[in-house]
């Protein structure tokens, strides 16, 4: 039936995975904790050992405990300190996720902040898509506003900011080029308006993709986060979650900051701010609650 | 330092900018010495938000007994926002905090005391336990009922008589201290609690909501003299009430190593528990219908699956270990009783690796494998609505459940969006032996993501097959 | 269908005891422990009615209350104060946010009961 493998090799992937030992998943769960904020519950330990496990059967490499040396002295360390932050996050995201924050954006945000500028003349409004993986969530703002808002308001120029820091997703939301998944839950309307099939590929019409440019971000990093300023509207959904108290309150507090005052905060659907910050006022909506700078 | 303090105090106080404030409120996060603590602990009163919210913080950060002495004021202050600010900050300086407050115990407003002991009484400390005895014979009746709440969080075994004697006392304050008793947790609690219960159970006109805190207590505490007169009364509570009885029972039986079967004959009261709010009551119930066969309870347990991680650490390896699981999965499924959640999936695919074909006699072999085609559809059928973790887990069990079958269907799944999936799945099909494997995996030669590429590169390679890749991202492979 | 009550208090007792009064008669409880906690999950599911403290961390009663008239979907949520503070000057701010009912600390069962039977009754 099948050909026969070569009896002396094994497939690497058939070779006893490296065992991670407590005491290190400890120290790379502290080691992640100080760069990223990121923290990784006892009951993750599977998901830091099999992926970290993969990374290191490509790299050859033998146990974590090199791998860890590598990470903290090594000269290539900055290049796999990429491919340490690839492997802590948890990238699922499609458009048009989470519709009545969407709404909410287009019917009442935006309208809000608009009144608070001149009247005549031209305005710019910036949004902010924090921990935005391949960018479904930029880009959807990018339709919407295409779609919805200039038709209203042709006064009305916007920046579309995407972060993340996972250098991967980046080039994929650089790219625009998205599969089936991404798209399930798309409004027709709008992906045979905005999208080109081919290959079983999705690409992003070029004038949605001006809309937003994508960086690299930690957003556990004060100094980067310091150069975020003067933002309309942030997004940070499905992403606090994989903090702690702390290092939630941290971000929080900078997100705050990086608002103009008047401007929104919307995080994760199942997520709260309660115990993080009191400095915003919690405004509702149909089925989504947003948070104000005042 | 000193000169950058004194600048960023001048700031704090004066700047007509919020963001200018909120800066420097932040700023002292790191200081000592009482002068910025001072500043800060004004700042509570700003008018802006978040400039109060930063004070907050950095006051919470420098943590020590002086903040607590600058903070305490202001949980008398007329504006209800810097009273509760005063008092989250309190609650997280915690023990630097009861020096500070435990004279506000005795101060003339009664709002203000009951604030006190409330704050005192989460955080927990046992020193301020005689001031608090103390007010169970104040004037006012929330402060008596904050005073038995803040015993019972703080755990105070030496004010157990002063609670019972409250108890007897007071109609009003009853409930609390029925649940402080429990808390503290005591055999002198306990019998008092267990004498009361008797009594109540007699009387038609007994307060559910009391017998509610005195059972819930006796549970708490597990004392299990008390089980006896708990069990022989099962019958004589009705509704819910019943299985939070039940629930006390079980944890009082847990705790001393009783028996549970006699609480077999409570089936349908233990099932109807499953449906409970509360986890503790639900786990509860759990350990008991595990040991009881049938059918109806797998189904049972099955429905609550995936509700709580706390309850399926119980409740999937006692389905686990039950016979009729897989059948009862997938007609569950089929007939949408549950859904596909990742742990019925992966769940499925445990049990049914520890079915043994060799041993289900011939007549019902159709029967088998006739399950097995429907699990294998049901799997498929979920994979376009389930998130990351779940497809993982189909994956997996899909391999479980059929090896060929599950060929086609990974090899088809180039197109997940997650390359840690793909990885996986490469990794799954490797080691099978089917003459379609090699071009299945080399279909990943062209993926997107670069370790997705380099794994079925070199697991091609390793298998034997060697390939020619070409430079560009767009490669092609051959087979030889 | 059965009704559902959100109970804002910032005592954990006090949010067991009337949650379980209430779930004995058949409605389903949702809790909260503060202003802030409460706006969070009234979007998630339709309430019937919303029982709250007024001194509560975070955000206080009235602040929530005000926030619920101020949004078009939560200004008609019948409200009931349960709180330790009697004095007029409350019960006058309370009415002036279409408070209808105040329950004074501590409580009765039936008073409790009493009180929320007058904006709705289980239903089965």
């Amino acid at each position: 039936m099948a050909v026969a493998p070569s009896a002396a090799v094994r497939p690497p992937n058939l070779v006893a995975a490296p065992k991670m030992t407590d005491e290190m998943f400890r120290l790379l769960r502290d080691f992640i904790y100080q760069k990223t904020g990121i923290y990784f519950q006892d009951n993750k330990k599977y998901l830091l050992e099999g992926r970290l496990g993969k990374r290191l059967q490509v790299l050859g490499v033998d146990d974590f405990e090199d791998y860890f040396q590598s990470l903290r002295y090594g000269t290539q360390s900055n290049d796999e300190m990429k491919f340490l932050y690839d492997a802590v996050t948890i990238n699922e995201t499609f458009f048009f996720r989470n519709e009545p924050q969407f709404e909410a954006f287009e019917k009442t945000l935006v309208p809000q902040r608009l009144n608070g500028k001149s009247a005549s003349g031209r305005t710019k409004l910036r949004f902010w898509s924090a921990a935005s993986s391949s960018g479904e969530e930029a880009y959807t703002l990018a339709m919407i506003y295409l779609e919805r808002l200039r038709p209203k308001y042709p006064l009305l120029d916007i920046e579309i900011v995407g972060t993340d820091i996972n250098s991967s997703v980046l080039e994929t939301a650089r790219s625009g080029i998205y599969r089936e998944y991404s798209v399930r839950n798309m409004p027709k309307f709008f992906l045979e308006k905005y999208f080109d099939a081919s290959d079983g590929r999705f690409h992003i019409s070029d004038h949605v993709r001006r809309l937003a440019r994508f960086e690299h971000m930690n957003l556990y990093d004060r100094n980067r986060m310091r150069m975020m300023t003067c933002f309309d509207i942030i997004f940070c959904a499905n992403v606090l979650i994989y903090f702690d108290m702390r290092s939630k309150i941290q971000v929080v507090s900078d997100l705050y900051d990086s608002l103009n005052p008047g401007g929104f905060l919307f995080i994760g659907y199942a997520e709260s701010l309660h115990g993080i910050s009191s400095a915003f006022k919690l405004v509702n909506f149909p089925k989504t609650v947003a948070y104000k700078k005042e | 330092m000193k000169d950058e303090m004194k600048v960023r105090l001048a700031a704090l106080l004066s700047a007509d900018d919020p963001a200018v404030r909120r800066r420097a409120a932040e700023g002292l996060a790191e200081s000592t010495g009482f002068a910025p603590i001072a500043a800060l602990a004004a700042a509570l009163r700003d008018e802006n938000k978040g400039v109060r919210d930063a004070a907050l913080r950095s006051m919470s950060q420098i943590g020590s007994d002086n903040v607590a002495r600058a903070a305490v004021e202001y949980i008398a202050d007329e504006n209800i926002t810097t009273r509760n600010l005063a008092a989250e900050l309190l609650m997280k300086l915690k023990d630097h905090s009861v020096d500070a407050l435990v004279p506000y115990l005795y101060d003339a407003d009664q709002d203000v005391r009951k604030f006190a002991v409330d704050i005192l009484g989460l955080i927990g400390n046992e020193d301020a336990i005689n001031h608090i005895i103390i007010l169970l014979d104040d004037q006012d009746e929330n402060v008596v009922v904050s005073a038995a709440e803040a015993l019972g969080n703080i755990r105070a075994k030496q004010a157990i008589p002063q609670l019972t004697h409250v108890f007897e006392l007071h109609q009003y304050a009853q409930v609390p201290v029925a649940e402080a008793l429990g808390k503290i947790g005591d055999q002198a609690a306990a019998d008092f609690l267990l004498k009361h219960f008797s009594a109540m159970v007699a009387n038609r006109e007994a307060d559910p909501l009391l017998l509610y805190a005195v059972i819930e207590s006796l549970g708490l505490i597990g004392y299990d003299k008390a089980i006896p007169m708990l069990e022989s009364n099962i019958q004589s509570v009705a509704g819910r009430l019943r299985y939070v009885l039940l629930h006390a029972i079980i944890r009082i039986a847990e705790r001393c190593n009783h028996s549970l079967d006699s609480l077999k004959n409570y089936q349908s009261d233990l099932i109807d528990a499953l449906h409970n709010d509360d986890t503790a009551v639900q786990i509860s119930a759990v350990k008991v219908l595990s040991g009881i066969k049938g059918y109806e309870i797998t189904a049972a347990l099955l429905e609550v699956v995936a509700a709580s991680e706390e309850l399926d650490a119980v409740l999937i390896p006692a389905l686990e270990l039950r016979d009729d699981t897989f059948r009862a999965i997938v007609e569950l499924l089929e007939q949408d009783k549950i859904k596909p959640t990742k742990e019925v999936v992966a769940l499925l695919g445990r049990v049914s690796s520890r079915i043994d074909y060799q041993r289900i006699p011939k007549e019902l072999l159709d029967e088998a494998s006739n399950y097995l085609q429907r699990a294998v559809e049901l799997v498929k059928h979920s994979w376009t609505d389930a998130s990351e973790e779940t497809r993982a887990a189909i994956v997996d069990t899909l391999s479980r459940l059929d090896g060929d079958h599950a060929v086609e269907f990974l090899a088809a799944i180039t197109d997940d969006p997650d390359p840690w999936l793909r990885i996986h799945i490469i990794e799954l099909l490797a080691p099978l032996e089917d003459r379609r494997i090699p071009d299945f995996i080399a279909r990943f030669l062209n993926d997107d993501d670069q370790m997705v590429r380099e794994v079925a590169a070199s697991t091609l390679e390793s298998k034997g097959y060697s390939q020619r890749i070409e430079s560009s991202a767009l490669g092609t492979a051959e087979i030889n | 269908m059965s009704r559902v009550v959100l109970v804002v208090d910032d005592s954990s007792t006090v949010r067991k005891f009337v949650s379980v009064s209430l779930s004995m008669q058949g409605f389903t409880v949702v809790t909260a422990c503060d202003g802030m906690d409460a706006l969070e999950k009234l979007p998630k599911r339709k309430f019937d009615l919303v029982i709250t403290d007024l001194n509560m961390p975070n955000m206080d009663g009235f602040e929530l209350i005000k926030a619920l008239r101020e949004t078009s979907e939560f200004s008609e949520l019948p409200v009931i104060i349960l709180t330790s503070l009697s004095d007029q000057a409350n019960k006058e701010q309370g009415a002036k946010l279409g408070v209808g009912s105040y329950v004074v600390k501590p409580f009765s069962l039936e008073k409790i009961q009493y009180e929320v039977s007058k904006y709705i009754s289980w239903t089965e």
